[in-house]
Protein backbone atom coordinates (compact mmCIF):
# COMPACT_ATOMS: atom_id res chain seq x y z
CA UNK A 1 0.00 0.00 0.00
CA UNK A 2 1.43 2.84 -0.87
CA UNK A 3 1.77 6.51 1.25
CA UNK A 4 -0.79 8.24 -1.34
CA UNK A 5 -3.23 5.80 -0.71
CA UNK A 6 -2.91 5.41 2.90
CA UNK A 7 -3.33 9.34 2.67
CA UNK A 8 -6.64 9.37 0.44
CA UNK A 9 -7.91 6.59 2.98
CA UNK A 10 -7.29 9.22 5.81
CA UNK A 11 -8.72 12.10 4.01
CA UNK A 12 -11.95 10.82 2.30
CA UNK A 13 -15.83 10.74 3.68
CA UNK A 14 -15.27 13.84 6.58
CA UNK A 15 -17.53 13.18 8.74
CA UNK A 16 -20.62 15.36 9.07
CA UNK A 17 -21.86 16.29 12.41
CA UNK A 18 -25.86 16.02 12.41
CA UNK A 19 -27.75 18.64 12.30
CA UNK A 20 -29.00 18.64 15.80
CA UNK A 21 -25.12 18.88 17.09
CA UNK A 22 -24.72 22.13 17.63
CA UNK A 23 -28.20 22.74 19.47
CA UNK A 24 -27.54 20.03 21.87
CA UNK A 25 -24.30 20.99 22.90
CA UNK A 26 -25.16 24.25 23.43
CA UNK A 27 -28.12 23.06 25.39
CA UNK A 28 -25.75 20.88 27.61
CA UNK A 29 -23.40 24.15 27.85
CA UNK A 30 -26.39 26.59 29.35
CA UNK A 31 -27.45 23.66 31.90
CA UNK A 32 -23.67 23.60 32.75
CA UNK A 33 -23.39 27.59 33.37
CA UNK A 34 -27.05 27.47 35.32
CA UNK A 35 -25.94 24.94 37.45
CA UNK A 36 -24.43 26.52 41.02
CA UNK A 37 -20.57 25.76 41.33
CA UNK A 38 -19.46 23.31 44.10
CA UNK A 39 -18.98 24.43 47.40
CA UNK A 40 -15.23 24.17 47.95
CA UNK A 41 -13.86 21.63 50.35
CA UNK A 42 -12.52 23.62 53.20
CA UNK A 43 -9.21 22.23 53.74
CA UNK A 44 -8.32 24.46 56.35
CA UNK A 45 -10.76 23.10 58.90
CA UNK A 46 -10.10 19.63 57.95
CA UNK A 47 -6.49 20.10 58.64
CA UNK A 48 -7.76 21.38 62.25
CA UNK A 49 -9.58 18.60 62.43
CA UNK A 50 -7.14 15.74 61.41
CA UNK A 51 -4.82 17.05 64.01
CA UNK A 52 -7.29 16.81 66.58
CA UNK A 53 -7.68 13.61 66.05
CA UNK A 54 -4.20 12.59 65.42
CA UNK A 55 -3.75 13.96 69.13
CA UNK A 56 -6.82 12.41 70.34
CA UNK A 57 -5.42 8.90 68.86
CA UNK A 58 -2.25 9.11 70.47
CA UNK A 59 -3.85 10.21 73.50
CA UNK A 60 -5.58 7.11 73.68
CA UNK A 61 -2.12 4.70 72.39
CA UNK A 62 0.30 6.69 75.21
CA UNK A 63 -2.29 6.02 78.31
CA UNK A 64 -2.18 2.27 78.57
CA UNK A 65 1.40 2.85 79.08
CA UNK A 66 1.50 5.71 81.83
CA UNK A 67 -0.85 3.15 83.38
CA UNK A 68 1.36 0.28 83.00
CA UNK A 69 4.07 2.36 84.64
CA UNK A 70 2.60 2.43 87.88
CA UNK A 71 1.01 5.64 87.72
CA UNK A 72 -2.73 5.88 88.34
CA UNK A 73 -5.02 6.46 85.35
CA UNK A 74 -8.03 8.63 85.69
CA UNK A 75 -10.57 5.90 83.74
CA UNK A 76 -13.22 8.23 83.81
CA UNK A 77 -11.46 10.92 82.68
CA UNK A 78 -10.03 8.86 79.50
CA UNK A 79 -13.94 7.93 79.09
CA UNK A 80 -15.26 11.47 78.99
CA UNK A 81 -12.80 12.06 76.49
CA UNK A 82 -13.84 9.43 74.26
CA UNK A 83 -17.35 10.27 74.93
CA UNK A 84 -15.92 14.20 73.64
CA UNK A 85 -14.11 12.57 70.87
CA UNK A 86 -17.37 10.43 69.88
CA UNK A 87 -19.65 14.16 69.87
CA UNK A 88 -16.80 16.36 68.09
CA UNK A 89 -16.48 13.78 65.67
CA UNK A 90 -20.46 13.29 64.65
CA UNK A 91 -20.91 17.50 64.63
CA UNK A 92 -17.39 17.62 62.10
CA UNK A 93 -20.02 17.06 58.94
CA UNK A 94 -22.41 20.08 60.17
CA UNK A 95 -18.99 22.11 61.08
CA UNK A 96 -18.28 21.53 57.88
CA UNK A 97 -21.26 22.35 55.55
CA UNK A 98 -21.94 25.20 57.65
CA UNK A 99 -18.85 26.75 55.79
CA UNK A 100 -19.82 29.67 53.16
CA UNK B 1 -1.61 31.98 16.15
CA UNK B 2 -5.31 32.02 17.35
CA UNK B 3 -8.02 32.77 15.18
CA UNK B 4 -9.30 36.30 16.38
CA UNK B 5 -13.15 35.28 16.45
CA UNK B 6 -12.32 32.49 18.73
CA UNK B 7 -10.21 34.61 21.10
CA UNK B 8 -13.22 37.66 21.12
CA UNK B 9 -15.31 34.48 21.66
CA UNK B 10 -13.46 32.94 24.34
CA UNK B 11 -13.11 36.42 25.99
CA UNK B 12 -16.65 36.80 25.63
CA UNK B 13 -17.62 33.78 27.05
CA UNK B 14 -15.20 34.65 30.24
CA UNK B 15 -16.92 37.74 30.70
CA UNK B 16 -20.18 35.68 31.18
CA UNK B 17 -21.62 35.84 27.77
CA UNK B 18 -22.47 31.87 27.71
CA UNK B 19 -24.02 32.31 23.64
CA UNK B 20 -20.53 33.43 22.82
CA UNK B 21 -19.50 29.81 22.84
CA UNK B 22 -22.00 28.88 20.02
CA UNK B 23 -19.79 30.09 17.45
CA UNK B 24 -16.85 28.28 19.33
CA UNK B 25 -18.88 25.24 18.74
CA UNK B 26 -20.24 26.16 15.06
CA UNK B 27 -16.08 26.57 14.08
CA UNK B 28 -14.31 23.60 15.65
CA UNK B 29 -17.51 21.03 15.94
CA UNK B 30 -16.79 19.41 12.52
CA UNK B 31 -13.06 18.94 13.29
CA UNK B 32 -13.64 17.84 17.07
CA UNK B 33 -16.40 15.27 15.43
CA UNK B 34 -14.05 14.07 12.56
CA UNK B 35 -11.31 13.07 15.43
CA UNK B 36 -13.69 11.41 17.62
CA UNK B 37 -14.79 9.55 14.54
CA UNK B 38 -11.13 8.20 13.75
CA UNK B 39 -11.25 6.95 17.22
CA UNK B 40 -13.90 5.35 17.71
CA UNK B 41 -15.24 4.69 13.79
CA UNK B 42 -18.86 4.89 15.32
CA UNK B 43 -20.47 8.33 14.23
CA UNK B 44 -23.12 8.45 17.16
CA UNK B 45 -20.29 7.53 20.18
CA UNK B 46 -18.15 10.54 17.45
CA UNK B 47 -20.88 12.92 18.11
CA UNK B 48 -20.88 11.99 21.90
CA UNK B 49 -17.37 12.41 22.27
CA UNK B 50 -17.26 15.82 20.89
CA UNK B 51 -20.14 17.01 22.99
CA UNK B 52 -17.99 16.40 25.84
CA UNK B 53 -15.11 17.53 24.90
CA UNK B 54 -16.94 20.85 23.97
CA UNK B 55 -18.82 20.72 27.73
CA UNK B 56 -15.03 20.27 28.88
CA UNK B 57 -13.56 23.17 27.01
CA UNK B 58 -16.69 24.94 28.32
CA UNK B 59 -15.39 24.34 31.73
CA UNK B 60 -11.78 24.89 31.60
CA UNK B 61 -11.81 27.99 29.43
CA UNK B 62 -10.09 29.94 32.05
CA UNK B 63 -6.92 27.15 31.72
CA UNK B 64 -6.06 28.20 28.09
CA UNK B 65 -3.17 29.97 28.39
CA UNK B 66 -2.80 32.54 25.48
CA UNK B 67 0.76 31.41 24.28
CA UNK B 68 -0.83 28.85 22.68
CA UNK B 69 -3.28 28.82 19.77
CA UNK B 70 -6.72 27.81 20.98
CA UNK B 71 -6.88 25.47 18.21
CA UNK B 72 -3.86 23.80 19.67
CA UNK B 73 -5.20 23.43 23.15
CA UNK B 74 -9.12 22.50 22.07
CA UNK B 75 -7.59 19.45 20.34
CA UNK B 76 -5.40 18.94 23.05
CA UNK B 77 -8.10 18.88 25.75
CA UNK B 78 -10.29 16.52 22.95
CA UNK B 79 -7.48 14.03 22.07
CA UNK B 80 -7.05 13.57 25.55
CA UNK B 81 -10.77 12.83 26.78
CA UNK B 82 -11.01 10.38 24.13
CA UNK B 83 -8.23 8.56 24.82
CA UNK B 84 -9.76 8.12 28.10
CA UNK B 85 -12.88 7.19 27.03
CA UNK B 86 -11.63 4.24 24.65
CA UNK B 87 -9.17 3.18 27.29
CA UNK B 88 -12.52 3.06 29.73
CA UNK B 89 -14.69 1.54 26.70
CA UNK B 90 -12.95 0.26 23.98
CA UNK B 91 -14.21 0.62 20.25
CA UNK B 92 -15.62 -2.48 18.40
CA UNK B 93 -12.62 -4.10 16.62
CA UNK B 94 -13.26 -4.63 13.05
CA UNK B 95 -11.00 -6.53 11.43
CA UNK B 96 -9.78 -5.69 8.00
CA UNK B 97 -11.55 -8.96 6.31
CA UNK B 98 -15.30 -7.28 7.92
CA UNK B 99 -14.59 -3.87 6.65
CA UNK B 100 -14.24 -4.85 3.46
CA UNK B 101 -16.99 -7.04 2.45
CA UNK B 102 -18.10 -5.52 -1.10
CA UNK B 103 -15.91 -5.87 -4.45
CA UNK B 104 -15.40 -8.33 -6.71
CA UNK B 105 -12.42 -10.87 -7.40
CA UNK B 106 -10.03 -8.23 -8.10
CA UNK B 107 -8.13 -6.42 -5.48
CA UNK B 108 -7.29 -3.09 -7.24
CA UNK B 109 -11.31 -2.87 -7.09
CA UNK B 110 -11.43 -3.27 -3.65
CA UNK B 111 -8.60 -0.82 -3.06
CA UNK B 112 -10.50 2.10 -4.07
CA UNK B 113 -12.99 4.72 -2.93
CA UNK B 114 -15.04 3.46 0.35
CA UNK B 115 -14.01 0.39 0.82
CA UNK B 116 -10.21 1.80 0.91
CA UNK B 117 -10.65 3.97 3.40
CA UNK B 118 -12.50 2.04 5.43
CA UNK B 119 -9.81 -0.29 5.41
CA UNK B 120 -7.20 1.96 6.53
CA UNK B 121 -9.56 3.78 9.11
CA UNK B 122 -9.87 0.06 10.54
CA UNK B 123 -6.18 -0.63 10.36
CA UNK B 124 -4.97 2.92 12.03
CA UNK B 125 -7.43 2.29 14.76
CA UNK B 126 -6.17 -0.83 15.80
CA UNK B 127 -2.59 0.33 15.69
CA UNK B 128 -0.92 0.78 19.11
CA UNK B 129 -1.62 4.08 20.44
CA UNK B 130 1.67 5.48 20.62
CA UNK B 131 1.48 5.08 16.35
CA UNK B 132 -2.22 5.40 15.93
CA UNK B 133 -2.56 9.16 17.49
CA UNK B 134 0.15 10.76 15.50
CA UNK B 135 -1.36 9.05 12.19
CA UNK B 136 -4.60 10.68 13.16
CA UNK B 137 -3.65 13.88 13.91
CA UNK B 138 -1.05 14.16 11.11
CA UNK B 139 -3.07 13.66 8.45
CA UNK B 140 -6.56 15.38 10.21
CA UNK B 141 -4.37 18.48 10.59
CA UNK B 142 -3.52 18.64 7.04
CA UNK B 143 -0.14 17.28 7.10
CA UNK B 144 0.79 20.05 9.51
CA UNK B 145 3.58 18.48 11.53
CA UNK B 146 3.88 21.01 13.94
CA UNK B 147 0.66 21.42 14.95
CA UNK B 148 0.52 17.76 15.00
CA UNK B 149 2.88 17.27 17.14
CA UNK B 150 2.25 20.65 19.19
CA UNK B 151 -1.27 18.79 20.01
CA UNK B 152 0.20 15.73 21.35
CA UNK B 153 2.40 17.32 23.10
CA UNK B 154 5.84 15.85 21.67
CA UNK B 155 9.01 17.41 20.42
CA UNK B 156 8.95 16.88 16.18
CA UNK B 157 11.80 14.87 15.99
CA UNK B 158 9.50 12.29 18.77
CA UNK B 159 6.45 12.71 16.41
CA UNK B 160 8.34 11.80 12.96
CA UNK B 161 10.00 9.01 14.00
CA UNK B 162 6.26 8.08 15.38
CA UNK B 163 4.62 9.01 12.19
CA UNK B 164 7.35 7.10 10.39
CA UNK B 165 7.00 3.97 12.09
CA UNK B 166 3.35 3.81 12.55
CA UNK B 167 3.32 4.52 8.53
CA UNK B 168 5.64 1.01 8.42
CA UNK B 169 3.11 -0.60 10.34
CA UNK B 170 0.25 0.59 8.65
CA UNK B 171 1.36 -0.29 5.11
CA UNK B 172 2.66 -3.70 6.62
CA UNK B 173 -0.42 -4.71 7.46
CA UNK B 174 -2.29 -3.49 4.96
CA UNK B 175 -0.24 -4.79 2.30
CA UNK B 176 -0.85 -8.32 4.05
CA UNK B 177 -4.10 -8.00 3.85
CA UNK B 178 -4.37 -7.28 0.06
CA UNK B 179 -1.91 -9.59 -0.54
CA UNK B 180 -4.36 -12.20 0.95
CA UNK B 181 -7.21 -11.01 -0.96
CA UNK B 182 -5.88 -11.56 -4.15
Amino acid sequence: MTEDQIRRGLLLEPVEPSAAFQARVMRQIRQEAATPPPIPFPWRRALWIALALIAGLVAALVQPEVAAEGQVADQRLWCMVAAAGSVGAAIVPLWLLRLR
Amino acid sequence: MTNPEDLAAVEAVLNGDIDAFESIVGRWKRPLVNLAYRYCLDRSRAEDLAQEAFLRAFRHLRSWRREAAFSTWLFALASNLYRTELKRLPPRAESLDRVVVAGGPDPEALLGGREIASAVRAAVAALPGIYRDPIMHYYLHEQDLALSAAVLGMPEGTFKARLARGRALLRDRLGRWAGGRR
